[in-house]
């Protein structure tokens, strides 16, 4: 599913953020990406995002080398990709209905489907009051979910979510954590960078810990041992 | 409406720079068409009609400026007239009467009588059935053949430096029309560089989503199209109005002789034209622009 090797990037003429990062992400897996602030966790995600192209080794994706992909193969690996950014990235001048749906518009759904997809994804993610806010209104707490929401509704095969519990209450985040759970077991793959160790003790997935600039990936957890004790 | 968009039609400074801009620009531009057009018509009444009339000129005054006589002088405008009676392929002919004629130079010469000292020529107007180059030959040659004095006018001749002056007229109205298309296509992929850089971090969500590039492109075109329909409809009507009025109650007054343009279909088709062409340039302008933007983007 991804596969990073010898990867090395840096922003500008600054020194490298990641460095020599190699690992592979198999179909279906649930990891958390944790290490300190600054450590290079969103960098990471980016060039999983393919924000960003890395600066030295190779990144397969979907089994396309991105390095070497067309324009047409990386906007359609895009669409298999969602994404909830540490800053939500929401688009300010539409309203919580029409961020989320703008995946599924993109994809080119009619407007049916799209109303029934986001209005009941909007209630289970505790939206459904605020379908017509625009994010400017909208709580810390509720941009996060309508960011969440925005990603998974395309049903994505891989799901990168940067600090995606941050700024929610216990209930609300497990609740989350719940969604993606079941989104891992329908064959979504996941990576969740996150600082919390209560999550990553509850939810007993993989990590992979970026510190001194470079990965490494602990296995000790071992999968879905616990996520029904959240419910 | 099926079509959403994602992108906001925000009414900014800058949408209002470009309508300004529009409505200016196809104002200029349905001026300088409209210039074209006075400027093709003027030459056309010039040359038309005009091409059949000629002046024959009988002088009193041989080339080397001596006095010819006056019972020879005569006996030349008779045989010219008669001659032009013969000739078939004359319609009409005008003999100028002396009385015309000192009218005529009063205000340079006075009304004495100074045909004691400079005989009058006589002038005789004549217009041809048709511009047949061989019949202004034949003409020619008989008059020779009368006297060598005699002269034929055609009005052509003077009126070349007139059409130099109408074509010169067109090849400006031309050129300021094709500067005109080229600076309102300049000032869209201007206006769309600047939106998208506005819309920068919205155009990078939606690439990230795997938005093509059609996709987003799609969205400044629809701003751009319908900011320049609005600015060139705007500008096309207040061109029309204005150049309507100068034309009817300024021109006619101040320029003795020169003519209205008249407005056929075709000319009405091409002036319609011009708002939708202008619409259209703007959306695909706008579309290449965003085009050539989003493939930066990684
Ligand atoms: N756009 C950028 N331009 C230049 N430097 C950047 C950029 N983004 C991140 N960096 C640098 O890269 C390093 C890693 O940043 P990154 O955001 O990936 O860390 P992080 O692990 O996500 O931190 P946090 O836990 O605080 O979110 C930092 O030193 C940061 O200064
Ligand atoms: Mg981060």
């Amino acid at each position: 599913m991804i596969k990073f090797e010898h990867v090395g990037l840096r922003y500008g003429i600054g020194p490298e953020v990641l460095k020599d990062v190699s690992f592979e992400l198999s179909a279906g897996s649930f990891h958390f990406l944790t290490g300190p602030s600054g450590a290079g966790k969103t960098s990471l995600m980016r060039l999983m995002y393919l924000g960003k192209k890395p600066t030295r080794g190779l990144i397969n994706i979907f089994g396309q080398n991105i390095n070497s992909a067309s324009r047409k193969v990386l906007t359609q690996s895009r669409q298999k990709i969602g994404t909830v950014f540490q800053d939500f990235r929401l688009i300010q001048h539409l309203n919580a209905f029409d961020n989320i749906a703008l995946p599924l518009r993109i994809k080119g759904q009619n407007e049916k489907e799209i109303k029934s997809n986001v209005d009941e994804l909007m209630h289970w993610v505790g939206l459904e009051d605020c379908a017509k806010a625009l994010p400017s209104t909208l709580s810390g707490g509720q941009q996060q979910r309508v960011a969440i929401a925005r990603a998974i509704i395309a049903k994505p095969k891989l799901l990168l979510a940067d600090e995606p519990t941050g700024n929610l209450d216990e209930r609300i985040g497990h609740r989350l954590m719940t969604l993606f759970e079941k989104l891992n077991q329908m064959g979504t793959t996941i990576v969740i960078a996150t600082h919390s160790e209560s999550i990553m003790e509850t939810y007993k997935h993989p990590r992979m810990i970026l510190s001194n600039h470079t990965l490494h990936i602990s296995d000790s957890a071992s999968p879905y041992n616990s996520s029904e004790g959240a419910l | 409406m099926t079509r959403r968009y994602d992108l906001p039609l925000i009414k900014d400074a800058l949408s209002q720079f470009q309508y300004a801009l529009t409505a200016i620009l196809t104002v200029l531009l349905l001026w300088a068409v409209t210039a074209f057009f006075l400027a093709k018509d003027q030459a056309n009444i010039w040359t038309q009609g005009l091409d059949n009339t000629l002046t024959i000129e009988v002088p009193a005054i041989n080339d080397n400026g001596e006095v010819i006589e006056t019972e020879q002088h005569t006996e030349h405008k008779e045989q010219t007239l008669a001659l032009l009676h013969r000739k078939g392929y004359i319609s009409s002919i005008t003999e100028i009467k002396e009385e015309e004629l000192k009218q005529l130079v009063a205000p340079w010469l006075g009304d004495g009588d100074f045909e004691k000292i400079v005989p009058y020529p006589a002038f005789i107007r004549i217009t041809l059935k048709s511009s047949d180059k061989s019949n202004i030959n034949d003409l020619e040659n008989a008059l020779e053949e009368i006297s060598e004095t005699i002269k034929l006018r055609s009005h052509k001749e003077w009126m070349g430096q007139l059409l130099s002056l109408t074509n010169t007229a067109m090849l400006i109205a031309s050129i300021a029309i094709a500067l005109l298309f080229f600076v309102i296509g300049i000032s869209i992929a201007f206006a769309v560089k600047a939106r998208m850089e506005m819309l920068k971090g919205d155009v990078e969500i939606l690439h990230l989503m795997g938005a093509p590039a059609s996709y987003i492109a799609k969205q400044f075109q629809r701003q751009t199209f319908l900011t320049g329909m609005r600015g060139s409809f705007v500008g096309f009507f207040i061109g029309f109005v204005s150049a309507l009025i100068v034309i009817k109650f300024i021109m006619p007054g101040s320029v003795e002789g020169l003519h209205i343009a008249y407005l056929d279909t075709v000319r009405i088709v091409i002036l319609a034209a011009l708002p939708i062409t202008i619409s259209f340039l703007s959306a695909i302008i706008a579309r290449v622009t965003a085009f050539r933007i989003m493939m930066r983007l990684p």
